[in-house]
């Protein structure tokens, strides 16, 4: 059995179908059941509504460790925009460069700070904003995810 | 607290070194961390609206508003 990191195994053509998600399951579940293992995947966090747990796979621990959130502020966001959002940071991480299109779902530009590392401590904290043209923006959604994953260029200043 | 899910009983000791194989292969134990700066435009272009008042160039703003903390 061999096991990609970014993309789905090509050992056995008919696996593909396998590799699809299965109703109710989330990306765990179909790590374990496909054997298949990206870097990161994320579930929805059971504990927070409208939040994800992001995990990273530990090669030497085989196995999926926390790694950072994804926390939706702006609760009145759809729940397909926001799960689009989640597949695209996770595409991002895993450095992946096909995102899923939004565009015909929201009226908004995406906007987005990096909360300084004093205030982040061991962690790096993004805070996505939505701007609809007018005012200012409004907070969307805060992803946490343990330093040395994301590198700001501008934190030494 | 979160939880941690082992899945060590789903990976075999032939498949762990496959694993260890490609993961070594792809560079990924040392990958420098991703930019932000570099990687947030193409992000947040798939999250934005397709609207034409919201110039594709103007996305960059975001490399702005991120140095304003």
């Amino acid at each position: 059995m061999s096991i990609n990191f970014n993309e789905i195994s090509k050992d056995d053509p008919s696996k593909d179908q396998g590799n699809a998600p299965r109703r109710g399951e989330d990306a765990m579940d179909k790590a374990i059941r496909t054997g298949e293992r990206t870097r990161f995947i994320a579930k929805p966090n059971p504990r927070i509504e409208r939040s994800y747990e992001i995990f990273e796979y530990n090669i030497k621990e085989g196995k999926y460790e926390p790694a950072g959130e994804y926390l939706l502020l702006n609760k009145e966001e759809a729940r397909d925009i926001t799960d689009k959002k989640i597949i695209n940071i996770i595409s991002m991480l895993n450095e992946k460069e096909e995102y899923a299109d939004l565009s015909n779902l929201t009226k908004t530009r995406s906007l987005y700070s990096v909360v300084p590392e004093a205030q982040a401590g061991d962690q790096t904290k993004i805070i996505f904003k939505d701007y609809d043209g007018s005012g200012v923006s409004k907070d969307n959604a805060v992803l946490t995810i343990k330093k040395g994953v994301l590198y700001d260029k501008y934190s030494q200043r | 607290m979160i939880n941690t899910v082992s899945v060590n009983d789903m990976v075999s000791e032939e498949s762990a070194v496959a694993l260890n194989s490609h993961f070594d292969e792809m560079g990924a134990a040392s990958r420098p961390p991703l930019q932000i700066q570099e990687i947030m435009p193409n992000l947040l272009s798939s999250f934005a609206s397709n609207d034409p008042v919201f110039d594709p160039v103007q996305k960059h703003d975001a490399t702005l508003d991120s140095t304003l903390g």
